[in-house]
């Protein structure tokens, strides 16, 4: 669904996260000033007409064959005006026989989109969730795990990047001889070509912006005051189309080392700018495997005397376990017990 | 020829109003309205002299919104040469500055603070700044006034007063209701009827808020029995907006002596909703007798849209009003069944020739105030340095862009994206890119971003310097021929040498590509650079900004840079050996 950003399917069934879809739809605005819900990046509440009626179309559409959706509202606070919008969706999957989930909707959007009306009217199931103040609406849906939506989500999630990476992601290394560090790698894993099939990427990286928040890495926007500024540091091509969106998405400035000239001069100079005032600086990456590349980014960041919090990116390989000097968030974690099927591989001359 | 008033609401304006969102809004949009609106004056001989707006002018209160109605409300008055103090503005709830009212709040400690609709000047700071802004010294908002406005005209012996029916919103669901400040109301009321010279003329109230809206309760004003009584019934109609109805039409509504004339919203997308304007205007010869004509905006095929003034057989299009006295007004409806009274923008001949030239206007005009702010960023940031730079021994210039901190600044990164954004759409109007390639790391920073924008497009990223077996699997498939209209990103160009490389590989052969790039900082013009190449054409964000490259072309050893080895080596960074 090239016009979502969100949709991810399995089976019959198909997730969309409303939160996500509209702060990419946010995107098409232009905010002078970060002030609007709409400039808010991650942090924006309010779902649009505009986001609505994107994914109604996609809904609409003879390729639609989806048998249950799944609407999630996490973060959405509240929905003006598009009640009748909504309205238009909620009559398709009726009309299509389709089962909808409405899940972890606020009370403040229950009222706006006016949902009481289609429980009543429908005969929906719903389910209150007092203590963390949100409602679920189930129509037509029998067996619904609705507890543990994250983990649910997080799961289904990592099974289709798992398939994926199986299947196009993983890669065989013509050269072997990793540059960065002193180990072979018969294959690799080919982060360009997650981000140029698109349909996991921009969730996986607002997953991984979700993530970053609840480690504590990445600020609420409206928790930074009196903390240090934090930039996103980068290095490689993939490293910037990640924290490029990472940046809108969490309304951070970045910094980049690219490659090496005479302008390294003036990147210098800037850099010293920016750890003159002793920011934080959390390392965007697309794989990170032994962690060289981290250790070189951290020694030349703390050679400027600003400090490295953290380390994002996409694929974190723990190759070794024990106690990390950089706090990593990572969207997939490769694992020794889940590298079975992946077949992943690190060499030495040792085997 | 008769004077009319035009009665317009709920704008919801929303800024850079070419993007997509909530509202139909654009230049198209806006001249179809004024071919709409001359079409309506024309056909009933009636000259426009008053423009009433009742509310919700722009979407969230925000600065940036106003300025895009104050572009709209000046063009209108300019066309239609109204004067300003004809002109009667009242805000509604979406004019509420609903970010920083909550921003105030949360900044408060609990018990400091009041409720928070009383914060009046907070929560219309954008209305007061953009109020001041439209009509200068001419007139003042009051934040906590129930009165906003009063026309007065002797010549047509007429009162207008503004009411502002949005004292208690805020941005709390609790707030949302209609509601009139009396003491100020009541003290305007007084010094309106003091004055026996007012005793004959007639009297309309504007506001946001209908007073009685009977299908739907929390639009209405709560305290309107209040009101009602300060009011009397020396002003027995009152126009208003807020609701935005499937039908503009059948929305008068009469309640006892007093008619509630509500217009449906001007430019909003929605399913249920009609945008529609009404016309009213006074009838000839009949005293304190209105006639109001609805317009709706209809869109049959979505193709050929136009304002269509009603003329159903079966139902009203024009009603006529009593101001004075209310009793007569029932008996005053008045059918026109005259079919031929369309105003069908898609049969105006002009029509044509008019989009093109007053669009790419209007969008070069708002796109050169962003550049404008690009350039003042390089200026106040001193992002440009001058010296003398040897990036490769083909590539020697006398000043750089700090590019780098414009990439990483996340206003300026989101200004540009925006300005490539608005370039897109003047660029591609026939055709539609199918993939675009981040060139470099610049290049893909802006390429990410654009890639959102336009989630149809395919996206990749590229280096600065492609080598033949750099190919990765998705290049392959561009080779095979799934992509015609290919956009590149990149960051500056002087000229099209640091690109033929690129350009040159197979994969881009009997494409159409399409290059843009942040600066263009080369002396040819830049629509010629890359006219060597029959499938490449060139777009620059901004082009102000010209830098002269090294001259010793054909002896480099002469260059005082390679003279005498200042060329600058960070060699920390590299593992490249350029």
């Amino acid at each position: 669904m090239k016009n979502l950003f969100s949709a991810i399917s399995e089976n019959e069934t198909i997730y969309f996260s409303l939160h996500c879809e509209q702060v990419f739809q946010n995107f098409n605005y232009y905010e002078s000033n970060i002030s609007s819900d709409s400039g808010l990046g991650y942090f924006a509440t309010e779902l649009k007409i505009d986001t609505i009626e994107r994914v109604r179309q996609a809904i609409e559409t003879k390729e639609f064959s989806y048998k249950h959706i799944v609407f999630d509202f996490y973060r959405i606070n509240e929905s003006r005006n598009a009640s009748s919008e909504f309205d238009l969706i909620l009559n398709l999957v009726i009309e299509r026989e389709i089962s909808i989930s409405l899940i972890r909707v606020s009370e403040k959007l229950y009222g706006d989109l006016k949902l009481k009306s289609f429980k009543q009217k429908n005969n929906a199931f719903i389910k209150e969730h007092d203590t963390n103040s949100y409602t679920d609406i189930f129509y037509k849906c029998s067996k619904i795990d609705t507890q543990e939506y994250d983990s649910f989500i997080k799961t289904l999630f990592q099974r289709l990047f798992i398939k994926r990476l199986k299947e196009k992601y993983l890669e065989p290394n013509e050269k072997i001889f990793s540059n960065s560090s002193n180990v072979y790698l018969p294959n690799y894993i080919n982060i360009k070509r997650f981000i140029e099939e698109k349909d996991l990427t921009y969730f996986g990286i607002y997953l991984l912006c979700k993530k970053a928040i609840s480690d504590n890495l990445i600020k609420e926007y409206y928790n930074r005051k009196d903390i240090k500024k934090t930039l996103l540091f980068f290095q490689s091509l993939n490293g910037a189309y990640i924290a490029s969106i990472l940046s809108k998405l969490a309304l951070l400035d970045m910094a980049y080392i690219d490659h090496i000239g005479p302008i390294n001069k003036i990147y210098r100079t800037i850099l010293r700018n920016n750890f003159d005032n002793q920011n934080n600086y959390l390392i965007v990456s697309d794989v990170i495997c032994m962690g060289t590349e981290i250790e070189i980014a951290k020694s030349l960041i703390q050679y400027e005397n600003s400090i490295v919090i953290g380390n994002i990116s996409i694929v974190k390989i723990e190759a070794i376990k024990g106690k990390q000097e950089i706090e990593t968030c990572s969207l997939f974690k490769l694992t020794k017990e889940n590298n079975g099927d992946i077949k992943y591989k690190i060499e030495t001359e040792f085997k | 020829m008769k004077n009319a008033i035009l009665h317009i609401s709920d704008l919801h304006f929303v800024a850079n109003y070419e993007l997509k969102g909530n509202s139909k809004y654009d230049d198209s949009y806006k001249l179809r309205f004024i071919s709409g609106l001359e079409n309506g004056l024309s056909k009933n001989s009636l000259k426009l002299k008053y423009i009433l707006i009742s509310g919700d002018i722009a979407n969230e209160g925000e600065e940036r919104e106003y300025n895009e109605v104050l572009i709209f409300l000046n063009e209108l008055k300019q066309k239609f040469n109204i004067k300003k103090e004809n002109i009667l503005i009242c805000p509604g709830n979406h004019d509420i500055t609903w970010s920083a009212l909550r921003k105030t709040l949360d900044g408060m400690p609990e018990a400091n603070r009041k409720e928070a609709y009383l914060y009046h000047d907070i929560k219309f700071q954008s209305f007061k700044k953009f109020y001041h802004d439209f009509f200068e010294t001419k007139k003042d908002f009051i934040c906590d006034s129930a009165i906003v406005d009063t026309i007065i005209d002797d010549e047509d012996k007429l009162i207008i007063l503004g009411i502002n029916s949005c004292f208690k919103e805020s941005f709390q669901k609790k707030d949302h209701i209609g509601f009139i400040e009396t003491k100020s109301l009541e003290n305007k009321i007084k010094d309106i009827f003091s004055n026996i010279k007012f005793n004959d003329y007639d009297k309309l109230l504007v506001m946001h808020h209908n007073p009685e809206d009977f299908k739907n309760e929390s639009a209405n004003v709560k305290n309107w029995e209040d009101v009602s009584l300060i009011l009397n019934s020396n002003f027995p109609t009152t126009f208003c907006g807020h609701i935005h109805s499937s039908r503009s039409k059948g929305e008068i509504k009469t309640a006892g002596n007093k008619y509630y004339v509500s217009v449906s919203s001007f430019c909003k997308i929605g399913k249920s909703i009609k945008n529609a304007f009404n016309i009213i205007h006074s009838i000839e010869n009949q005293k304190h007798k209105y006639k109001v004509l609805f317009y709706e905006y209809e869109e049959p095929d979505s193709k050929n849209p136009y304002w269509l003034h009603h003329n159903s057989s079966e139902e009203l299009d024009e009603v006529t009003l009593c101001i004075k006295h209310s009793d007569e007004v029932l008996n005053d409806l008045v059918l026109n069944q005259d079919k031929n009274d369309f105003t069908t923008l898609s049969n105006n001949e002009n029509y044509k020739d008019l989009i093109p030239e007053s669009i790419s206007k209007l969008e070069n005009n708002q796109y050169e105030e962003y550049v404008d702010m690009l350039m003042r960023l390089i200026q106040e940031n001193k992002l440009f340095k001058t010296g003398h730079f040897h990036w490769s021994k083909s590539f020697r210039s006398h000043g750089i862009i700090d590019i780098n901190y414009l990439i990483s600044n996340k206003e300026s990164i989101n200004l540009i994206s925006h300005l490539f954004y608005l370039k897109f759409l003047q660029v591609f109007i026939d055709i539609k890119p199918d993939l675009i390639i981040g060139i470099g790391i610049e290049g893909n920073v802006l390429g990410a971003r654009l890639s959102i924008l336009f989630p149809e497009c395919d996206y990749s990223f590229i280096p600065d310097y492609l080598k033949d077996n750099d190919f990765s699997n998705f290049e392959h498939t561009i080779k095979e021929g799934k992509y015609k209209n290919i956009v590149l990103i990149k960051d500056l160009l002087f000229k099209a040498d640091s690109l033929k490389d690129t350009i040159k590989k197979e994969m881009f052969n009997n494409k159409n590509i399409f290059v843009f790039s942040l600066f263009y900082c080369g002396g040819e013009n830049e629509s010629e650079i890359f006219s060597s190449y029959n499938n490449v054409t060139h777009h620059s964000i901004c082009n102000k900004i010209k830098i002269n490259l090294c001259q010793h072309n054909d002896n480099i050893e002469n260059c005082t840079i390679i003279k005498h080895s200042l060329d600058l080596f960070y060699p920390l960074f590299s593992t490249d050996e350029k």
